[in-house]
Parts: structure tokens; sequence; C-alpha cells
């Protein structure tokens, strides 16, 4: 067994009992935020990280998502058609997102993003007849698929685990295969992409799409969490704080978003308990690895890790025996 | 000359207001190489970007196998059957070494004459790419680099390669490896542009030459014919 596959089979087994170990409900629904907040991340990183193209409007996205599901249900219809409206609108949404803002790259990109993001919180905030204005929308129940409630913190957080666990599963895939090479190429090298035949705008596309998928899912997660949408969760800061989250991860890897997401979350729901100054010390941490691991957190570990094992590594025998002589 | 595989017919092309390629015509025949001389400037590598539709033509046609492609975008050039080797390598340095040969892999061109290229014959052509499959791209030496962005492009099957400067910046040894390689392709059956600053390298292999000087067709001739001309080779390239 490889120690890669070790520590997998450990972590998977760590998140299926946490809520055994993990005393107190507070931290189980910390959890269940750590993971939808992760695949929220996973969704933006596929852009930010692995197509080069930043986008500071995908609170947006996830709030058309979360409004859509409180709005069908407010309506009265079932979960599943909720669900699957919700899924449609925000890949409808996604696919408007991508057609106005892949005519640029770069700082255009970012640009267009953040003025879409703002039209719709614009939208949610002003929209009062559909949106709630300010006072949003409030949600009554969660689903009960095959018959199990998810009331209970520890029943959402399986199931939000579940989803969690499927969506880093598909990314797994999507990142080792031909198209996911593919997309790291048009990032890269769009140039160079073309001469080899590729559609690099097709490709951006796609990968927008598989974005505001994953978006979409953790913003109905959200909702379903909270109970409760309202236009500060389709902010410029919530935009701007899952983008901290893949930065300060690991933007292009896999375990990035997941450590950022998890960062995030726990200073804010848990170190914000202890320390009033919770923003000042949150903003030093980012700062701190802005300094120290540019690349992000996962990929600086792992380079300061093989640095300092390289350094233990004992020299070549030959080496040793001839100082000996 | 054989059935052309690639034709340029009185291209113009720009940079801006640059006017970089002026009245460029030449063939390149099916299963031949040309070589394509000139001095730095010259517009070798700006023939090159034409040809793959990197860079439009203003004016003329461009033709491949005798289809017209000149308003074609890049990405169907390519599917008609056309790879390029680039200046300087230009590989995906964030992707493995397999990473960037199947980001590139494409069924045989419709001509099928060509054996398909695969990550296993490439890796049969270059057993060092093999030993260093899982290395990210941008861990390889300079000659490597060349490899791989020769097995890129060939993992598309294409009809005809464009190589542009194959040998720049690389050990005298390591440009004979290539060289080598070159020639193997050419026996293929693979119709190739070879684009070099060096001369002698490309009367080696190739068998027809064009000379291109400030963006002009000055020379078209044969190996066998330019190395008795050292007047006509002083005059353009300032050598010999």
């Amino acid at each position: 067994m490889t120690a890669r596959l070790a520590v997998f089979i450990i972590a998977i087994m760590a998140l299926v009992t946490l809520p055994q170990w993990m005393h107190g409900v507070y931290y189980v629904n910390v959890a269940s935020q750590i993971l939808f907040y992760a695949v929220f991340a996973l969704g933006l990183n596929v852009l930010a990280g692995y197509a080069g193209l930043v986008s500071l409007g995908h609170a947006g996205l996830f709030g058309i998502s979360a409004y859509a599901t409180g709005y069908m249900l407010n309506l009265g219809y079932s979960h599943s058609v909720a669900i699957a409206t919700a899924l449609s609108i925000g890949m409808v949404s996604m696919a408007i997102y991508a057609v106005l803002s892949l005519r640029a790259t770069g700082i255009g990109f970012i640009m267009i993003t953040l003025a879409l993001g703002e039209i719709v919180w614009g939208l949610a905030y002003r929209w009062i007849s559909i949106t709630g204005g300010d006072n949003g929308i409030n949600l009554h129940g969660r689903p009960e698929p095959f018959g199990i409630a998810l009331t209970s913190p520890n029943a959402f957080y399986y199931a939000a685990l579940i989803v969690f666990l499927i969506a880093l599963a598909v990314m797994t895939v999507f990142v080792r295969s031909p198209l996911g090479a593919a997309l790291m190429g048009t990032r890269d090298q769009p140039r160079r992409m073309t001469a080899l035949g590729y559609h690099v705008w097709l490709i951006r596309f796609f990968a927008c799409m598989l974005s505001g998928l994953l978006t979409s899912i953790a913003g109905i997660l959200f909702v379903y969490y909270n109970q409760f949408i309202s236009p500060q969760a389709l902010d410029l800061t919530a935009s701007a704080e899952v983008l901290l989250m893949v930065i300060s991860g690991g933007a292009g890897t896999l375990l990035g978003p997941i450590v950022g997401s998890t960062l995030v979350v726990v200073v804010k729901s848990v170190v914000s308990g202890y320390i009033e100054r919770w923003n000042f010390l949150l903003g030093a941490i980012f700062v701190a690895i802005v300094i120290l691991m540019p690349e992000g957190l996962v990929p600086g570990t792992v380079r300061l890790w093989r640095a300092a094992f390289a350094r233990r590594r004992p020299g070549p025998v030959v080496e040793a025996t001839e100082k000996a002589s | 000359m054989a059935t052309s595989a690639l034709s340029l017919e009185h291209v113009d092309a720009f940079y801006g207001d640059s006017h970089v390629l002026q009245d460029v015509s030449f063939e390149l025949g099916e299963a031949r190489m040309l070589g394509l001389l000139g001095r730095n400037g010259a517009g070798k590598s700006t023939c090159m970007n034409v040809g793959m539709g990197l860079l439009g033509a203003r004016n003329g046609a461009i033709k491949v196998f005798g289809q017209p492609v000149t308003r074609l975008p890049p990405e169907q050039i390519s599917a008609s059957g056309v790879a390029l080797v680039p200046q300087g390598r230009r590989i995906f340095r964030s992707l493995t070494v397999r990473e960037n040969l199947v980001v590139a892999a494409r069924k045989p061109g419709t001509a099928g004459r060509h054996a398909e290229w695969t990550i296993e014959t490439i890796f049969e052509m270059f057993p060092r790419l093999q030993e260093r499959a899982s290395q990210m791209a941008a861990h390889l030496s300079g000659g490597e680099q060349q490899m791989l962005a020769i097995g890129r492009a060939l993992m598309g099957n294409p009809r005809i390669l464009l190589m542009d400067e194959p040998s720049e910046g690389l050990a005298p040894q390591i440009v004979a490896e290539v060289m080598a390689t070159i020639r193997k392709l050419k026996e293929s059956g693979l119709s190739i542009i070879l684009v070099e600053q060096n001369p002698n390298l490309v009367f080696d292999v190739a068998d027809d030459i064009v000379i291109l000087n400030t963006g002009r067709v000055a020379v078209v001739s044969t190996p066998a014919a330019l190395q008795k001309d050292d007047a006509l080779l002083r005059q353009h390239l300032g050598v010999f």
C-alpha cells in the first residue's frame, strides 16, 4: 500500500466517523459548512486553477441556485423539482456568464465576472417580489432522500459528505482526463492549443459549465443548511472569500480548495468565538501564505516537505566509503 | 515536383503595419522535405505561422493537398493534417510528459498514409521520454523538451509537419539526435518543412530549398545546386 493511499483511507475513515468522535452538534455543523464550501471552492478552482480564468462573480451563481431552490419550495413544489429547477437555472446562468465573460481573459475576465456578480446581487436586493429583497427567503424543511430525513445535523453532514466525495471524484477524473490536460493547456498556451487542433473557447466554455454545476450544487446545500438565503450570500465579499479559499489552499490542485475552505470556515466559525478580531487574523494568515507559500498551502507544504526530506537523505554509500578509507 | 502537400501562393502577411511577407510563393511536395532558410527576420517563422493559420494572410492563398485553407482557423488547419513544432519548443510546462502527449492525440488524417502515432510509438522513438513520462515537462532538458515538442506534433497524426528551428539552443550531440529523428520522419513519408538558421543541417536532409530574404522568396533551388554556389549563399545567408 502506498503512503498516499494510506493517507486517503485514513482521511475517509476520519470523515465518515466524524460525528462519533467530534463532540458537539456545533462542530458537526461546522464540518458540514466546510464540505459545501469545499464543493464551491472546487467549482471555482476549475476556472481559477485549471483554466487560468479568475472569476469574481461566482457567488452570484451560488446565490442563483440557492434562491431558485428557496423560491420553488415556497411555491409548494417538491424538493426534487426544486433541486432540478435550481440546477437547471444555475447551469443556464453559467452559460450566460460564460458567453459574456469568455470574450476576454485575464483582467478583462475578472472585471466582466465581477460586473455579472454585482448585477445578480442587485437583482437579489431589488427584485423583492421574487427574492424578498433584504429580508431574503426562508425555507421550511430539508429533503428526505430514500426516506432518510436530513433534519438532524448528523444526517445533513452525511448528505453533504456524499455530495462532496462525488464532487471530488468527478474533479479527480476530470483533471486526469485528456480534457483536463487540454484545459490546463489552454491556461498555459492557448495559441499553441489552437495549433494542436483545439477550439480553445469551447474547452473554456465546458470548464465554465463544470464549474457552474459544482457551484450550483454548493448553493443548494448552502440554502438547505441555513434554511435561509439573502443578498449577503452573493455579494462581492462572498465571491472574494471563495477565491481566497482556492488561492490560499493552492489553485490548480485537488486538495488546495478543500484545505482553503477548511481554513476559512474554521477561522470564521470556530476561532471567531475566541478572538474578536478574527478578520484581522484571517487577513494575517492570508498575507503569511502569500509571502511564505505563494503557490498555496498544499503545494507549499509539499515543497517544504521535499526540501526537508532531501536535506535529511544520507549521501551515497560510495562517497561514505571513500571518506572512511 | 510531386503532388503539392502545402503551397503558399502570392502570400502577403503583416504584423500590424509591418509588411513581413511580400508575395511569397513556394510549394512543399508530398513526402518531401523543404528546407526554409534565411537570416534573422527574413520571415521564416512567419511563413510557419501563416501555414498553420496562427497569422492570417492578407492576400494570396494557402492550400493543403489542393484544398484552400487561407481563411480557416488554426484548429481546422490542424484537423486537415498540419502540425507545427514551434520555435522555442513551447511545451506545456505544468503538464507531465505523458499529459503533453495525450493532449495532442488525434486520429490519422484522411489520407491515412502514415502509421498511427500513439504514446507507445512516440516512446519507442524517444525512449528518454518514456523514462520521464510522469515528470513535469518543465523539468526536462532542452533536448528532451525538443523531443517532446516533436512527439506532441506527431501525436496529431499529421500529414504535413512544420518544424521551426528544432536545433535552436541544443548541444551538437543532441542536434545530431534530433536530425536523425527528422530523417526517420522523412523516410516514413511525412511532408516536412524544416526552418533552420544553419544551412548545413538542412542540406543534409532536404530535397528542396527556399531562401527568404527580407520577407521575399529570394531563391528556390536544391541542396546540391546551392552547395556549389558560394556567392549566392554568401549573398542571402552571409555564410561560406
